[in-house]
């Protein structure tokens, strides 16, 4: 069991896996796959600026409960998060002390970005193209394209491309 | 706690086993996949597809009624926007910069990656800053969702 917690399922698995989830929403509920917008229904709601709570935030919430359950079934928390390109750049300087205000920054172009383009990846990348949006599709072309390139922009910056 | 509660949290419930299971929540993949290293993550995306797109689009057209919600199944597409394209950018680089993005943000959490929290504290910023921006870049789809957009 262990073993087969601790090795990552194949993507043919995975991908068939949360289509079905895809499908099991819009049956349900006529809802549209998305994580960003639980974020926001549960942040509007501690700020004021959102005055209710629909399917979205119930769905975070889950995501949550669910890592929390496997990473107990598999008995080991999550892996490591920092951003590879922290260690190439921190030399002796604390991981964190690098690792914090970085991961804020990106979290608040991520929080930003997604709301003003209608969602994530799960939001506009899986639901919006399954559902063949034009708006969709051009925003997930748009934000692969982007954060691959940045990606070897990163990597050639800090010298481990 | 109503139906539509149970039944999304359940949903996400399975989703987040999905994504730790499948370590999306490893910056170390998703670095690995976004340098094109690793196809996992694309693969993952496209095989989804199908069954999404086909399961959409013949419970559409059957006029389906949701089984929780009791609505016919419908949606609205937004149209194409610079918003879609200026949005996207911004949300690339954060993407690339913290090498996850919302979903595995919050299986992070609920793996207890610790760390997560400085993410989902910009997320909430980042947000909050959104819903906040002078009204007069505010577009009428942007302020007004339909039913099957964020």
């Amino acid at each position: 069991m262990h073993d087969l917690l601790a090795q990552r399922p194949p993507w043919f698995i995975v991908g068939p896996g949360i289509g079905v989830i895809v499908v099991i929403l819009i049956a349900t509920l006529n809802a549209r796959i998305g994580v960003l917008g639980g974020y926001s229904e549960l942040v509007g709601r501690i700020t004021g600026d959102a005055p209710r709570i629909t399917w979205r935030g119930p769905f975070v919430i889950g995501v949550v409960i669910g890592a929390g359950a496997f990473a107990l079934t598999l008995g080991q928390r999550a892996t490591n998060i920092t951003p590879t390109w922290i260690h190439d750049v921190a030399g002796s300087v604390p991981i964190a002390a690098i690792a914090v205000p970085a991961l804020f920054c990106a979290g608040m172009l991520i929080g930003f970005g997604a709301k003003r383009a209608g969602g994530c990846t799960s939001g506009n990348g899986i639901g919006g193209c399954c559902l063949a949006s034009p708006a969709s599709m051009t925003a997930t072309m748009t934000f692969m394209a982007t954060a691959i390139v940045a990606t070897f922009a990163i990597d050639l910056l800090t010298g481990s491309l | 706690m109503n139906r539509t509660t149970l039944m999304s949290a359940a949903l996400g419930i399975v989703f987040g086993i999905l994504l730790a299971w499948s370590q999306m929540t490893s910056a170390e993949r998703i670095h690995d996949m976004l340098r094109l290293h690793d196809p996992y993550l694309f693969l993952v995306l496209f095989s989804a597809m199908p069954i999404g797109m086909a399961g959409a689009h013949l419970l559409r057209a059957r006029k389906f009624t949701t089984v929780v919600s009791r609505e016919r199944v419908n949606w609205v597409h937004d149209k194409v926007e610079r918003r879609h394209i200026t949005g996207s950018i911004i949300f690339g680089l954060g993407w690339s910069l913290s090498q996850s993005c919302p979903g595995p943000i919050a299986a992070q959490l609920g793996g207890g990656a610790i760390l997560s929290a400085a993410t989902i504290a910009g997320i909430a910023v980042g947000v909050t800053a959104h819903a906040r921006r002078p009204a007069t870049r505010q577009t009428p789809s942007a302020a007004q969702p339909s039913p099957a957009s964020t």
